[in-house]
């Protein structure tokens, strides 16, 4: 039984809460009250306080079962100078009610830091210098709020009750790694928390319950630092430049949650284990680009936000690394959970919009927004098996990230499985009334994840970058649907992803312009890394990364069944320089600096994806510089089908058919310029197919033994072999909308249904359909027709050149051949509008 | 100054039904396939309808007589020899019921279809192809760009087709490394 003795035991943290303080200071100066201060206070019966703190504490750790989590260097001080004091004035009262009124405000900026998170076994040792750390996080803040505490004795709710409201003002909120900074600025926040309860239940278990929490957050800048002078400034020290920032941030959020804690962990006798619910009633999240939070400036946005979120058992635990030899990172803080259900529904994701439209679309949901339309996210991670493997929800959070990046840093030993046999897990595609699901998908990540912040330059022969690194070390991954449905929307979205369930599953395909796979796998390794500024204005998002994808395999079709198309035996790196995101009043803009890939498919196979008969080997290699892509909002709207016309009379009257898209659905225009080959860097566009390698058709099948048919080092110019201006552009418009889609033969088709060759599925209400003679269609059947994935592309470019094109036999003293010393393509411009819909 | 010698052979199909008789795929041997699971696609491919993107002393807009507005590809085929041309390609196709899936091939095809006992690409002709004004002109070129100084072409034909067309079968693709 969980008595309060234990529980004492447990709110200090276990067994040993040792405070070791190095060059302790604390000063906390009570200081007399004047009248003046009183005189806000009810009745003049409160009491005022004024405290000026400074406050250092060597160490703060948490030992479960003998091994130790240290905050280390913590420091409460004033956020301009950390040896001056942070000032505070709180005011306590007691109201008529009875109930206990605890204000609260800054005098100045204050700054609480931890400056090493580190994992000990002995506590109170002196850390020694490069020991691994996790980094150091610090939050500055003007505060001012009030707490009240009510009558600890409300008839049916356990624990006290807390009226929670405060602001805060001028904060900050960063993360250091060996001297380099990423940190939120100007960053204001205010919660509103009535009805708050904090107690321990009969069990014995801390319980929290936030039944009506409002928050509001918005951050000015999201800034960067790679100056070690630099600690929690907006300007440069040094060059006094204001420091470049990723964008602004704002969110919105108003949720009701419960929380509780009891004693124990997985392992040992000691950790902890926590249990949460919460339900969001409305979120809205944004990021901004060179805004002023009024007209100019434009964000992306997921607004009107709703859903839950499930945590059951989740243990908290200080354990060693269960991985040996070179992949054990020593001891970290184990977070495991039994399952997490998280369901998310958006109801508009805004490209290119200003926050003034984003303010008066939250307040009305009536102010026309440039939406792509609505997502559903269904998650759902437990243990479970992907493909062979056993797997659970297991994150070590260790001490140092990237090994050569310096002593401090995060990494993330990590296992996690989302399940969706049951089709628990899924993703919803709405626009315009029409929904695509994404359904049954399962997904795995097993390996180590790193987290630091670094400055661009080489350290020990690895390249680093300005920004937020997120590096991948063997981490093994998969993700599969198991095909899409699609269906008209319903309003709600739980009746919607409800019916969409119901409804028949389709083959999933990859999407064009979307790069979406309908199932990969393999192990990454690599980085990403998030630096700040873009090509546009001041801010924005540069990204520069390599990684490497091995023993993979992708899918491009795949069949209910598990059949389909399959790149397998996958080695696939993709590599990005100075990759700019930056939003603007069309949508996201991606400008590519330089970017080159090179996909190594051992095997192109159809069927099965490891047996499936293959066509032999492919390689596709690409090289572009200053490539460009836009995605914005808003599909192919009304199109005509088969010949031309700017309405429905016109396009008809040409043997057309015309369909109206809807203003929703998602556009990408891209343009790539492809350059000549620098072979001495791997950079090339070539596209080569192997056959007739040694071992073909078996699983030890060996590369480069066969003949290679390449085409080698194709290029785009003007058409005049001078200037690239124009490039090879593509422009998609992808919409989820109806189509007509005729019978092919006679009699029942492969579900039963029976028509005659020409006729026309309509869907029925109830979700079935039925064939419907053309003579017989009215205007009902039209508004019922199958819901499709309308993919409109349009390609167009000056010239693309191929140098040459190569039969090749690779083996030593093989013969190459030219087939051709040069093709040449003008002055293309392809339409295509391709509609999607089930085979039945 | 181009040197065009065209020769015009206009496909008229008017409501043609061009019964590619591709033998249906009605064996009973195939009854072991997997069921129908692929997709179904209709819609459309044009080809510079509107024109191309390049303007110069070749290319222009289609309203343009004295301009080229379709699409061109060149090849060449000996080091330092002449081109092949496909040149004016543009026009329109429109087409529905066009199939894909991946089946099984584990019998028939006199025996041949048990020893494959592996997945084919399945694709179904479509039922309805619309061809709208779609042409090209086959022709041989003294460099690669007709822009080029001293360029010069000759066409040996050009080939247009317009109408309806009525495609029936499968058309199965055997992977065979």
């Amino acid at each position: 039984m969980f008595n309060i003795m234990e529980l004492k035991n447990f709110l200090k943290l276990g067994t040993t809460l040792l405070t070791i303080l190095f060059s302790y200071q604390a000063s906390a100066e009570m200081k007399a009250m004047t009248d003046e201060f009183l005189s806000g206070v009810s009745g003049q019966s409160g009491l005022t306080i004024d405290a000026e703190i400074h406050a250092e504490i060597g160490e703060f750790a948490y030992f479960d079962d003998g091994k130790g989590l240290a905050l280390q260097g913590v420091r409460l001080s004033s956020a301009q100078d950390k040896a001056q004091t942070a000032d505070f004035r709180f005011k306590i009262d007691i109201l008529e009610s009875g109930a206990i009124s605890w204000g609260f405000s800054s005098e100045n900026i204050s700054r609480f830091e931890i400056e090493e998170i580190r994992f000990v076994d002995t506590p109170g040792l002196t850390p020694l210098v490069g020991h691994k750390s996790m980094g150091g996080f610090f939050l500055d803040f003007d505060i001012e709020g009030n707490i009240t505490v009510n009558n600890m004795q409300s008839p049916g709710v356990t624990g006290g009750v807390y009226d929670i409201d405060f602001s805060i003002r001028d904060g900050r909120l960063g993360y250091r790694t060996n001297g380099n900074e990423l940190f939120l600025d100007g960053m204001s926040l205010d919660v509103n928390s009535q009805g708050t309860v904090l107690g321990v239940n009969p069990a014995g278990e801390l319980t929290l319950a936030l039944p009506n929490f409002l928050a509001e957050l918005k951050v000015e800048a999201m800034r960067f630092s790679d100056n070690p002078n630099n600690h929690g400034v907006t300007a440069d020290v040094d060059s006094l430049a204001v420091l470049p920032s990723y964008g602004s941030i704002w969110a919105n959020l108003d949720l009701n949650a419960n929380l509780t804690i009891k004693s124990g962990g997985a392992s040992g006798s000691q950790g902890m284990t926590i249990n949460a619910d919460s339900v969001i009633n409305r979120a809205d999240v944004a990021w901004g680009d060179d805004t002023d939070w009024n007209e100019a400036g434009a964000w992306v946005g997921a607004l009107g936000v709703t859903g839950s979120v499930d945590l059951v058992n989740l243990t908290v635990d200080v354990l060693d690394d269960p991985d040996v030899g070179v992949n054990n990172n020593g001891v970290g803080l184990a977070l495991a959970f039994e399952r997490l259900d998280a369901s998310f529904h958006i109801q508009d994701f805004v490209l290119g919009e200003t926050k003034q439209n984003i303010d008066a679309y939250v307040i009305n949901g009536l102010t026309p927004v440039k939406s792509i339309g609505g997502f559903d996210i269904n998650l759902s991670l437990a243990d479970g098996i992907y493909n062979t493997d056993p797997l659970t929800n297991i994150v070590y959070v260790q001490a140092g990230g990237n090994s050569n990046a310096g002593y401090q840093g995060l990494r993330l030993d990590t296992q996690l499985n989302i399940i969706g046999s049951a089709n628990e897990s899924n993703f919803v595609y709405t626009e315009d009334g029409s929904s695509l699901m994404f359904s049954g998908l399962e997904a795995y990540v097993d390996g180590d994840i790193t987290v630091d912040v670094t400055a661009a330059g080489n350290i020990s022969g690895t390249d680093y970058y300005d920004g937020l690194r997120v590096g991948f070390e063997d981490l093994a991954f998969g993700y599969r649907v198991e095909g899409y449905r699609v269906a008209k929307s319903l309003e709600n979205s739980a009746d919607n992803v409800a019916n969409l369930k119901t409804k028949d599953l389709q083959a999933a395909h990859s999407i064009a312009g979307l790069g979406f796979s309908p199932s990969m796998e393999g192990t990454l390794n690599g980085h990403i890394t998030l630096g700040p500024g873009g090509n546009k204005g001041q801010e924005g998002i540069t990204i520069n990364s390599d990684v490497y994808i091995t023993d993979g395999s992708m899918a491009k079709f795949i069949q209910d069944d598990g059949n389909g198309v399959w790149l397998s035996g996958l080695n696939y790196d993709v590599h990005l320089r100075d990759m700019m995101l930056d939003v603007t009043s069309e949508g996201l803009s991606i400008y590519e600096g330089e970017s080159w890939s090179k996909m190594d498919v051992t095997d192109f196979r159809i069927g099965d994806k490891n047996s499936g008969a293959s066509f032999g080997r492919l390689i596709l290699e690409s090289y572009t510089v200053g490539s460009e892509s836009i995605i914005s909002a808003g599909g192919a709207g009304q199109v005509c089908i088969g010949g031309i016309g700017g309405d429905s009379a016109t396009c008809e009257a040409d043997n057309g058919r015309w369909e109206d898209r809807g203003a929703q659905g998602i556009t990408i225009a891209t343009t790539k310029f492809f350059k000549d080959n620098i072979d001495s860097e791997g950079k090339r566009n070539r596209i080569t197919w192997e056959t007739g390698r040694a071992g073909e058709g078996t699983s030890a099948v060996s590369n480069g033994t066969g003949m290679q048919l390449v085409f080698d080092n194709f290029t785009t110019n003007d058409g005049n072999d001078l200037t690239d201006t124009y490039g090879f552009r593509s422009d998609y418009n992808i919409d989820v909308s109806s189509t007509r889609v005729l019978k092919k033969s006679n009699g029942p088709d492969s579900n039963g249904v029976s028509g005659n060759k020409g006729d026309e599925k309509i869907m029925n209400a109830d979700g079935t359909y039925s064939y419907v003679a053309p003579g017989a269609i009215t205007a009902a059947d039209i508004a019922n027709r199958p819901v499709g994935i309308a993919v409109r592309t349009r390609t167009h470019f000056k010239e693309l050149d191929f140098e040459r094109i190569n039969l090749a036999n690779p083996n030593p003293g093989g013969e190459v051949s030219t087939l051709l010393y040069g093709l040449k393509l003008q002055n293309f411009d392809i339409t295509t509008d391709i509609t999607a819909t089930p085979l039945d | 100054m181009k040197n065009k010698f065209k020769i015009f052979i206009v496909c008229i199909f008017a409501s043609v039904n061009c019964s590619a008789e591709m033998a249906s795929i009605n064996d009973s041997e195939l009854s072991e396939v997997t069921g129908q699971s692929g997709v179904y696609l209709s819609g459309e491919v044009s080809i510079n309808e509107q024109g191309g993107p390049l303007a110069d002393s070749y290319f222009g807009a289609c309203t343009d007589s004295a301009k080229t507005c379709g699409a061109r590809l060149s090849f060449q085929t000996q080091e330092s020899g002449g081109w092949f041309v496909i040149d004016d390609i543009k026009g329109s196709i429109a087409f529905e019921g066009l199939t894909f899936q991946v089946r099984e091939i584990n019998s028939g095809f006199g025996g041949d279809g048990a020893l494959f006992n592996k997945a084919v690409l399945e694709i179904g002709m479509p039922e309805s192809i619309r061809m709208n004004d779609f042409e090209f002109t086959l022709a041989t070129g003294s460099s690669s760009r007709p822009s080029d100084v001293g360029y010069k072409q000759v066409d040996f034909m050009t080939v247009e087709m317009s109408g309806e067309l009525t495609l029936e079968g499968n058309l199965l693709v055997f992977p065979t490394p």
